[in-house]
């Protein structure tokens, strides 16, 4: 190994550092740090605290616990590549493609450095799994972490260098084949929740909900056939972690462990020599076609010109809509698969308006929760445009509605889909779903106005990681927890402020018109507010400020 | 009746993070004429020019384009002003063909479709219009940037080290648009390391260093100033005999030259 790796991997340490420092070079940074560390401080002391201080699990349980997250990370890495292919086996960063692969270093070597760069995070990630799990470990468990969490790095790149050999045609069957695969567990486990206890009134939804132990869905999902194949290199680790059984055979895990991190590390280099085989292949083709195609264009190109029609939607959600639709096989699934989920709860729960209910407050969850990352067609996505933008002739407004329009565009659509389906399949009256809308809509407008605000205020790259992405991610969190706080609080005030409004209207209009509305009208409020605040946070965006490593 | 300046910059100043940047730049550029920014690296040249697009914010001083002022009216500015970043930052999944119309419909350009296709028959891009950015060379991109920029017919053009990644058509080509559009009355500020093309199309030349303006005034000006009156003298042997003046006065651009 060459030792400019060594010096560059100091460099890249000391830069680590130095970005960290930068933090807290302003006023305004330095209070943003000082708040997302406190408030990281704060939940991650109460998790501490409520770790140290609990009672071990009992060793069953424990290792069940220890396989369930290490196979859905497993899961994750398998899903990720299906829904979002990398562009490149290895994504260098700019300077990595200068200094790293423009550098005088073998193949083998760009790949050395690139696992000692991702497994250097890995160690952070194992010491605080480990003071999680601090009460129930035992002498193998840290071997059995370490060696766990660096399998899953070293399996994450063998799925993105995989994932880039595949030819077209056998990416999408592979993604067809992970979407038939998660489905069908999905299906399942919630198949298995629902048919637990079906609730005929909204009283039995309690029932239903005690019945939803995750316990019972754990069991369920891991007595599956296809999980117990997929998850038995998983439980052998939840055997080391646990320090289940003789020390013989744990230490026989162990060497087991270390022959398959051997295999993944072995693998990876010889994908990585195919990757690159194929790439001049492709190379190749493509400049083949490339002047086909070329030569076809020349013979079109004394046409007179259309430019596309942009003036319609404006020319920023125009943009942002004709990315969103370059990203629509993984937008159809992401919205697909919820509602595939959902058919069971709409199906079998005998009351329609209960069926109805559950199905809107789930598809709401899940527009809150997972939608926002797979419709990120904002700000978010244009951490390298901000100058462009803010060059435009355009009012801040005017930029800010463009930008934000197409992700509750599309989180509306899928709301009004979702939502009318339910409706009509169960023939609710089609007031509930004009309410359950008037409630949705402006809240989707409040999340993706608050994850927009958020990002202008602490701008980051979408694939950044570490931890100033762990700090972001604990102020958006708390952000938004903040803010459902205060929506439930001013709902309960507006609770009995409805009824004295009533009465002072009677024979005109009931209580509960005037909640609902007062409740509808107060979030589209809180919605302008909150765009209002980007708006402004847009305004005095300062591009020389803002250096997003 | 004296004509309005198109660019009129006045006692601007610029700090990052409390640090100054830009202290005290006055200028002016008046329609049809062409300015040439040159100084060494960090010397404020880019900040000065970001600042008059109103992409970043003045810390003081006044700004004006096209007789408006940067800080109140920035998007009847930005109407009138096309600033051409030396690396421009084109959105990569949009074509050729979706850039322009783009910026067709943000500056509200009338006959587009045929601007348009002049403009890239003249940049040689017409067989790139269904040519995602992201697909371009360097080159290619810095084009469709001077494309994007021409087709509204901005009063005001900044050109931020323009021929970078240019072809010699290309440079010809660029160095020709500039004159004809300074000609029709534009008013140019060309920002670039490349002295010789400072020489070929600027009439007048502004001097920054260390956020500092040194020089502002027309090129004779500038050789005379700097101990230079001969013609033979390259405008880069004076600009090394300024921008070592401050620490050797004595030394006149001949014998800079002469002890290279």
């Amino acid at each position: 190994m060459r030792a400019v790796i060594l010096t560059l991997l100091k460099a890249n340490s000391s830069a680590r550092l130095r970005r960290l420092r930068g933090a807290f070079a302003t006023p305004r940074r330095c209070g943003l740090s000082l708040l997302v560390i406190l408030l990281a401080f704060v939940w991650t002391g109460q998790t501490v605290a409520s770790v140290l201080f609990r009672e071990p699990w009992a060793p069953d349980e424990f290792r069940r616990w220890v396989a369930v997250p290490l196979f859905a990370w497993f899961m994750w890495h398998l899903l990720r590549v299906a829904w979002k292919r990398p562009e490149a086996a290895i994504e260098w960063s700019d300077e990595e493609q200068n200094l790293i692969v423009g550098g005088p270093l073998t193949p083998q070597q760009q790949l050395f450095y690139r696992v000692v760069v991702i497994l250097s995070s890995t160690l952070p990630k194992a010491i605080l799994t480990i003071l999680i799990l601090w009460p129930n470990l035992s002498w193998s468990s840290p071997l059995g972490l370490v060696m766990a969490l660096i399998g899953l790095e070293l399996f994450r790149m063998v799925m993105d260098i995989w994932s880039s050999c595949l030819s077209e045609t056998g990416y999408r069957a592979y993604r067809c084949s992970m979407v038939v695969l998660i489905v069908g567990l999905m299906f399942f486990c919630r198949q298995s929740a629902v048919t637990s206890a079906t609730p005929a009134t909204t009283a039995q939804l309690v029932q239903l909900a005690r019945s939803l132990q995750p316990s019972h869905i754990v069991d369920g999902v891991l007595h599956n056939p296809t999980v117990a194949v997929l998850a038995m290199p998983m439980t052998c680790v939840a055997d080391v972690v646990s320090a289940h059984g003789s020390v013989g055979s744990l230490l026989l895990k162990c060497v087991g462990m270390f022959v398959v991190l051997l295999f993944l590390a072995a693998l990876i280099n010889r994908l990585h020599d195919r990757w690159l085989r194929i790439a001049v292949r492709r190379e190749q083709e493509q400049w083949k076609s490339g002047l086909k195609s070329a030569k076809d264009v020349i013979d079109t190109a004394h046409g007179s010109l259309h430019l596309p029609n942009v003036s319609l939607a404006g020319p920023l959600v125009w943009r942002q809509w004709k990315r969103a639709l370059r990203y629509r096989g993984s937008l159809v699934v992401s919205m697909a698969i919820p509602v595939v989920l959902l058919i069971p709860t709409l199906i079998q729960v005998p009351d329609p308006t209960t069926a109805f209910l559950l199905v809107v407050a789930s598809a709401l969850f899940y527009t809150f929760v997972l939608l926002p990352e797979a419709i990120k067609f904002d700000f978010r996505l244009d951490s390298d445009h901000l100058s462009k933008l803010k060059m435009l002739p355009m009012s801040p407004t005017r930029v800010v509605l463009g930008q934000l329009a197409t992700p509750i565009l599309l989180s509306v659509i899928f709301q009004v889909a979702v939502y009318s389906g339910a409706g009509i399949y169960r023939g609710v009256e089609p007031i509930l779903v004009i309410v359950c809308l008037g409630l949705s809509v402006p809240l989707t407008i409040l999340f993706v106005a608050f994850d927009n605000l958020t990002f202008l205020l602490y701008p980051q790259r979408p694939t950044q990681e570490g931890f100033k992405a762990f700090l972001r991610t604990i102020l958006k969190f708390t952000g938004k927890c903040v803010f459902l706080g205060v929506l439930a609080g001013s709902v309960i005030v507006w609770a009995p402020t409805s009824a004295v409004v009533a009465e002072l209207m009677p024979n005109i209009v009931a209580v509960r018109t005037v909640f609902l509305a007062g409740v509808i009208i107060g979030l589209f409020g809180f919605a302008a507010a909150s765009v209002g605040s980007v708006i402004a946070a847009f305004r005095r965006f300062d591009v020389s400020l803002h250096t997003i490593s | 009746m004296a004509v309005p300046a198109v660019l009129r910059v006045s006692d601007f100043h610029k700090a990052y993070e409390g640090v100054p940047a830009v202290q005290g730049i006055s200028f002016q550029v008046p329609p049809g004429q062409i300015v040439g920014v040159i100084g060494p690296n960090g010397a404020g040249k880019t900040t000065t020019m970001r600042a008059l697009a109103a992409i970043i914010p003045v810390t003081s001083g006044r700004l004006e384009v096209a007789g408006v002022d940067v800080e109140t009216d920035p998007v009847a500015v930005k109407r009138n002003l096309a600033y051409i970043a030396d690396d421009p930052k084109l959105f990569p999944h949009l074509t050729v063909a979706d850039h322009l119309a783009f910026t067709a419909a943000a500056y509200k350009v009338t006959d587009a479709d045929n601007k348009a296709a002049a403009l890239m028959e003249q940049f040689q891009l017409t067989d790139k219009r269904d040519t995602p950015s992201k697909d371009l060379s360097r080159g290619m991109r810095q084009k469709l940037a001077i494309c994007c920029a021409y087709l509204y017919d901005p009063t005001a053009l900044l050109f931020d080290e323009p021929l970078t990644g240019l072809d010699p058509a290309g440079i010809r080509m660029l160095k020709g648009t500039i004159l004809d559009r300074s000609e029709a009355g534009a008013g140019v500020l060309i920002s670039s390391h490349l002295l010789a093309m400072v020489e070929d199309v600027c009439s007048r030349i502004l001097m920054l260093d260390h956020g500092r303006q040194t020089f502002f005034g027309t090129v004779n000006e500038f050789r005379e100033q700097f101990g230079a009156a001969d013609d033979d003298v390259s405008l880069e042997q004076v600009f090394f005999a300024a921008t070592q003046g401050s620490r050797c006065k004595e030394t006149s651009a001949v014998q800079l030259a002469e002890s290279c």
